[in-house]
């Protein structure tokens, strides 16, 4: 491992209770500020994989070693710790729909315990930048899921963590908003911020251009254009595209 | 979150002028779900028990001290009343005045003893009162000993045996009593009956805790899908106790709050009504524990969701 790993696999598995292995034997690193894709059918482990990260599955074999703390020797403080270094994007937004879009984005920080009032002033900055100032009270039900989405981006990312993990960030919603999405994540990116984007879309991942982890089967079965260094740039289309 | 108030727009075009404030993570789910308001609803009639049992704790303890202090090494002389033709010590007939006579002797000769403060005379009028409520309105013609109220001088010493010796020598029909042989039997109730108040309130406050934890496992459980995003997030045991326990202060406050409004009342009209021993001691101590009861109970809850919060979530 080196210094810029962010996050590394190390001959992993992880078998569910009384039932097949879902990942198996894997090994891979990511470093830090780099985009992977990780591509495969349902049910090849895309998701669980994306648990695994974010610590809410452990593994039964192997190692998994964040930001250079393998997480199984963590306690909860630590793993509480390291979750506040990545950012999280689901496919159903995760949204809690009582609390209105500002109290949503701004609640990663609340949890790292920072003011209220610096909370709410960097939350409307990032709604700003996701093209929603002006629905900071409203509800999430009220949104369009676009517009969720948007939202649960700015939330993943208002804390500045380390990684974003996505999962299949794009999945229920329509190409032209899919591709801002996308363009959002990129942005991200280029700031230096990892991201980790799970998808089983082959043509989103085609367009894009970045680092391809396949998985079938809970095995790695393909790595195309793998790279670890940080500042890997999206294709010029696909900005160009959603920036129009 | 800070307060925001904005103008935005509903899904059906109309603008809605909606206000944006710091809410609680978990407990809007508590609070909507369907029929947990009774929850909330149990912590009064229990507060009202466990205000009720300590008014009671404490009156009966107010009480039982006021008594001990009122009564300790006080003493009844009792001189019984002969009937005509008996005769009475060192005089040869029972006539009123030959009674009156006996009984001013003996009362003056432990008058003069140095160990005595005081010998006074109960009025018989008071004593045809004090046993009213037993037998009823005595017949004018009936003769009730005379009674006589001897103070000590020396309230924990009392009399002494050589006092008492000299006093059966004089006059050995005369009895004299100390108070603690009828009083003890009624402390010993009063302590008995605090006790049992006391474990009513124990019980009350016992219940009120289970109700607490009632809710936070409710809420927990019902919040399950927000308590593992909180967590996925990097929420830790403590921050997410914390949210959890808001809605216990609001509630454990606000039930001690309704018992607050049945007791007070009740008790207030219970200290007009009460009279006899029992008089008065409903006292400034009571109505103090009425005013911080909410703020105890609120305290109770808070520190009751938290513990059992954080102990259910590392069990989980």
């Amino acid at each position: 491992m080196t210094t810029e790993d962010a996050i590394v696999f190390d001959k992993l598995s992880l078998r569910y209770p009384q039932g097949e292995d879902v990942l198996r034997n894997l090994s891979f690193r990511l470093a830090g500020g780099s985009f992977h894709f990780v591509q495969g059918p349902s049910g090849s482990g895309k998701s669980t994989l994306l648990r695994l990260v974010r610590m809410d599955l452990f593994a039964d074999r192997g190692k998994l070693l964040l930001f250079g703390k393998e997480v199984s020797s963590c306690g909860r403080e630590e793993q509480a710790r390291l979750r506040r270094r990545l950012g999280l994007v689901f496919q159903d937004f995760r949204l809690i729909p009582w609390l209105s879009v500002l109290d949503n984005v701004a609640l990663p920080l609340r949890i790292a315990g920072e003011e209220d009032s610096s909370a709410c002033a960097k939350a409307r900055e990032l709604l700003a930048w996701v093209e929603l100032s002006g629905r900071e009270a409203a509800l999430p039900d009220t949104l369009s899921g676009g517009q969720r989405q948007c939202v649960a981006i700015a939330r993943a990312v208002i804390a500045r963590p380390d990684f974003l993990l996505a999962d299949e960030p794009t999945g229920c919603l329509d190409s032209g908003i899919a591709e801002r999405v996308l363009f959002l994540l990129s942005e991200l990116q280029r700031g230096g911020m990892g991201i980790l984007f799970a998808t089983h879309d082959e043509a989103l991942v085609q367009r894009l251009g970045h680092a391809i982890l396949r998985l079938q089967n809970g095995q790695v079965v393909r790595e195309d254009g793998w790279r670890t260094g940080a500042g890997e740039e999206p294709s010029p289309q696909v900005l160009q595209q959603a920036a129009g | 979150m800070a307060k925001d108030t904005r103008h935005s727009t509903s899904g059906k075009g109309r603008v809605v002028k909606r206000r944006s404030r710091r809410r609680n993570v978990l407990f809007p789910t508590a609070v909507r779900g369907r029929g947990s308001w009774i929850l909330g609803a149990l912590t009064v009639p229990i507060m009202a028990i466990a205000l009720l049992s300590a008014s009671l704790s404490v009156a009966l303890g107010e009480a039982a001290r006021g008594w001990q202090k009122q009564m300790r090494g006080q003493y009844t002389l009792e001189i019984p009343h002969r009937q005509s033709g008996e005769q009475i010590f060192g005089h040869g007939d029972a006539s009123t005045s030959a009674q009156d006579q006996f009984a001013q002797e003996v009362a003056g000769f432990l008058a003069e003893s140095d160990e005595v403060h005081s010998v006074e005379e109960i009025p018989e009028a008071d004593l045809r009162t004090l046993v009213e409520p037993w037998l009823g309105v005595l017949p004018p013609e009936l003769n009730l000993p005379k009674l006589y109220e001897v103070t000590p001088r020396d309230a924990e010493a009392g009399l002494s045996d050589t006092l008492v010796a000299a006093l059966a020598e004089v006059a050995p029909a005369v009895r004299l009593e100390q108070y603690s042989a009828w009083s003890e039997p009624l402390l010993e109730t009063a302590s008995g009956l605090q006790l049992v108040s006391s474990g009513a309130l124990v019980l009350a406050v016992g219940a009120f805790v289970l109700v607490i934890l009632l809710i936070v496992r409710a809420t927990l459980a019902s919040d399950r899908s927000t308590v593992r995003l909180l967590r996925q997030m990097g929420a830790t045991d403590e921050f997410i106790s914390r949210e959890v326990s808001h809605f216990a202060l609001r509630t454990g406050g606000l039930g001690a709050l309704g018992g607050v409004v049945f007791v007070a009342p009740l008790l207030w009209v219970l200290q007009d009504q009460l009279s006899g021993p029992l008089a008065g001691f409903l006292g400034w101590q009571i109505w103090l524990l009425l005013v911080v009861s909410p703020f105890l109970a609120a305290a109770m809850a808070l520190c009751a969701a938290r513990l059992s919060a954080r102990w259910m979530l590392r069990a989980e």
